[in-house]
């Protein structure tokens, strides 16, 4: 077999979600030397396969987080293996948490996995996370980018509540605030003060990629 | 057909209800029969509105949720003030349950005001099987070996393996010697039980369902209340999915989602198992309360492909389905979440047997299963919260027109609707009385 298909196949198995196939071709490249770094950029282009299957409306929900699970355990194996130079470049840093009085989390988790994978570093501040916590996150790690997610209506007046408090510490000229989750839409977006909302994470990656080059 | 009028009929029965006036005799007969016109997919006299008030009625009354957890009488105040400012077809269901039953439990997946939540928090949260709070685990799901004690003796999986997981008063339970195999000679099986702590747990047990009993006179009393006032009950008991009892409250979302990659087996076989289980339950309780309306909420299966959907949620949900409508009992499917990638699928139940609540994309879903089924939902209770009431009542008039159409449709909010503003749900009023009539 060629290189050029071995690579074909193991996209495709980590594209298709063939955990077992996965594991065991990861084995072998590894085992014949080949550069962790490599691999990581083929786990790369399956994941963006992966999020382009769920814009197009054949992948779902549960699809994404055996693709989140597939994608841990190989980073777990994979990143110690890496020369400390060696790592991939990151775009920028995102805090990221579900607000207070809310704690739905299978989107959020979702939209952690796939900035992860497009190389953002990702601070998880978790659920039902105080406006305070958000604030105090800004001012430690000093992201570009805030996301927040809601998906219960009562939950959107913490969303509301965090951006003011955002605001009231000094820090909301310097990121920007993107929220997601269940019903959110455009009204959402204005009552709460963000700039911007997203239902689908592969749009949020796209706006987070833009606002990154803006910057 | 008829089966399903005979059924309503006696669910619209006036008997037992020491009516307020003859007005309110009056006026529930008419609600009544807009509710049953809608469910056999008849056309009402004007569209029905029994919106899902969820905590509404207590952000209304002013009554705080940890207020109301305590004190019952509470909910009844909000409730009979709601229902008496705002004239629904139904009384809605308030969903506040007896703290002190819970705490006496300790019982883990629900975290209450003053229980794990700030004093004024104005919901309850409930957390899943492996669900983190401040980055810890509240409690263990079901481990994926446990399946096979689940399908080998699901009681006693119950018993010593999930109670004992949920509630810290009752984990001596897990203690207990296999029930099954208790002997019942003489003190034989009492020995099994005779250990101080055991003894606690069932002491624990016996004072939340005597907790539970109190509640549950407060509400019944307040349901006959609200009744003579008018107002019939929509449904009372409620059931769930097969999938939805192992993934909700056992597996965890993560767990049996990724489950039905790595042990599909497994999963179907537990949901197999469990079926029976729902179907008695929901007739059990239909027959216990006298209300045949028996709701399940859906949760799970929207995280899956059609393909998945049929073979891991539908496959045995509508077992449960077909039971129930065999023994009299109207299944009214609460679809949470967006189920347009599955309506075709649930086309396939009989004709008018059925009620389905559409929680988004509430006119596609009436294209498809508009004249077989009743359908429930069209207001979004985010426009609730944001919106004005001028826009409101326009959209609102949209949605009469568009999915009131030739009947069978009850007017309703997509979600329970918790915290919105009362002048817009005055404004959904209004838009009823302006263009809900049919005639
Ligand atoms: C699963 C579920 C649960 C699970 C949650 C498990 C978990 N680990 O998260 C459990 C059972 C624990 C639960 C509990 C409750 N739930 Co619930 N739940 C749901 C359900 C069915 C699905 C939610 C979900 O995960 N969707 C799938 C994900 C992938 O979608 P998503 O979150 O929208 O995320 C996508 C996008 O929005 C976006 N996104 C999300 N977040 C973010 C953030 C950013 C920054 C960006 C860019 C994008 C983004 O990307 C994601 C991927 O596409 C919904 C129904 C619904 N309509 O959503 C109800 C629902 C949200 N729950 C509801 C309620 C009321 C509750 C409870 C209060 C009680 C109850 N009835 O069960 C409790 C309390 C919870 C609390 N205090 O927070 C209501 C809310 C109603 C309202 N008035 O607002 C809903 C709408 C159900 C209903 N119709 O009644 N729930």
């Amino acid at each position: 077999m060629k290189l050029s298909e071995i690579q074909d196949e193991y996209i495709n198995a980590l594209a298709d979600l063939d955990e077992t196939k996965v594991f065991e071709l990861t084995e072998k490249k590894l085992n014949a030397g080949e550069d962790p770094l490599e691999i990581l950029n083929d786990v790369k282009k399956a994941m963006d396969i992966v999020g382009k299957r769920f814009e197009d409306g054949w992948y779902f929900v549960a699809d994404l987080m055996m693709a989140g699970e597939i994608l841990n355990k190989l980073t777990d194996m994979l990143k110690p293996k890496l020369k400390k130079s060696n790592t991939s470049k990151l775009l920028g840093k995102v805090v990221i948490g579900t607000v207070k009085g809310d704690i739905h989390d299978i989107g959020k988790d979702i939209v952690i996995t796939m900035f992860e994978a497009n190389d953002f570093e990702v601070i998880d501040l978790g659920v039902d996370v105080h406006p305070d916590k958000f604030v105090e996150a800004i001012q430690k790690h000093q992201p570009k980018i805030v996301g927040m997610s809601a998906l219960l209506t009562s939950a959107f007046g913490s969303m509301r509540e965090t951006v003011k408090t955002i605001e009231e510490a000094g820090l909301r000229n310097q990121i920007k605030i993107i929220i997601g989750g269940g019903t959110i839409d455009e009204d959402t977006k204005e009552y709460v003060g963000a700039d911007a909302y997203c239902r689908d994470p592969v749009a949020a990656i796209n706006l987070a990629k833009k606002w990154m080059e803006g910057e | 057909m008829t089966n399903i009028k005979k059924i309503l009929e006696k669910w619209a029965s006036k008997e037992r209800i020491q009516f307020q006036s003859q007005e309110a005799e009056q006026k529930y007969a008419e609600r009544a029969e807009r509710l049953a016109d809608a469910i056999q997919l008849k056309i009402p006299d004007k569209i029905p509105l029994a919106p899902d008030a969820g905590l509404f009625p207590l952000t209304y009354s002013g009554i705080s949720l940890r207020e109301a957890m305590y004190n019952y009488d509470k909910i009844c105040i909000a409730l009979k003030k709601t229902i008496t400012d705002f004239k629904w077809d139904a009384v809605p269901r308030v969903p506040v349950w007896p703290a002190k039953a819970f705490e006496v439990l300790k019982y883990k997946p629900l975290r209450l005001p003053g229980l794990g939540l700030d004093d004024d928090a104005p919901t309850y949260q409930f957390v899943e099987p492996g669900q983190k709070i401040e980055g810890k685990e509240l409690y263990e799901p079901m481990k994926l070996e446990e399946y096979d004690w689940f399908l080998e003796d699901p009681s006693d999986f119950n018993l010593r393996g999930h109670l004992s997981q949920v509630c810290d008063a009752l984990k001596p339970f897990a203690n207990l010697p296999p029930i099954n195999g208790i002997t019942c000679y003489y003190h034989g099986y009492l020995d099994a039980l005779a250990t101080p702590d055991i003894d606690k747990a069932f002491e624990a047990l016996a004072e939340a369902a005597r907790e539970v009993r109190k509640w549950r006179m407060v509400m019944g009393q307040c349901l006959q209340d609200v009744k003579s006032m008018g107002f019939p009950e929509f449904f009372s008991a409620l059931t769930h999915a097969p999938f939805d009892y192992i993934g909700d409250f056992r597996r965890g979302t993560r767990g049996i989602l990724t489950d039905i990659f790595r042990n599909p087996e497994k999963v179907k076989a537990v949901c197999e198992r469990v079926a029976p289980f729902m179907s008695e339950w929901g007739i059990r309780f239909a027959k216990l309360t006298g209300n045949p309306i028996v709701v399940f909420r859906l949760h799970k299966g929207i995280f899956m492909r059609p393909e998945q959907f049929e073979e891991f949620y539908w496959s045995t949900l509508k077992k449960v389905f077909l039971t129930l409508i065999k023994n009299d009992v109207i299944p009214y499917a609460y679809t949470e979440g967006d189920y347009r990638p599955y309506l075709e699928i649930i086309k396939e139940m009989p004709r008018g047997k059925i009620i389905y609540h559409i929680e988004q994309g509430i006119f596609e879903a009436k294209e498809v299963l508009g004249d077989k089924f009743c359908l429930t939902g069209g207001i979004p209770a985010s426009l609730l919260y944001t919106a004005s009431p001028q826009k409101v009542e326009e959209y609102c008039k949209k949605a009469i027109e568009v999915l009131g159409e030739n009947g069978g449709f009850i007017l309703d909010s997509d979600v329970p609707l918790d915290v919105v503003k009362p002048e817009n749900l005055k404004a959904v009023n209004e838009a009823v009385l302006k263009y809900g009539h049919y005639s």
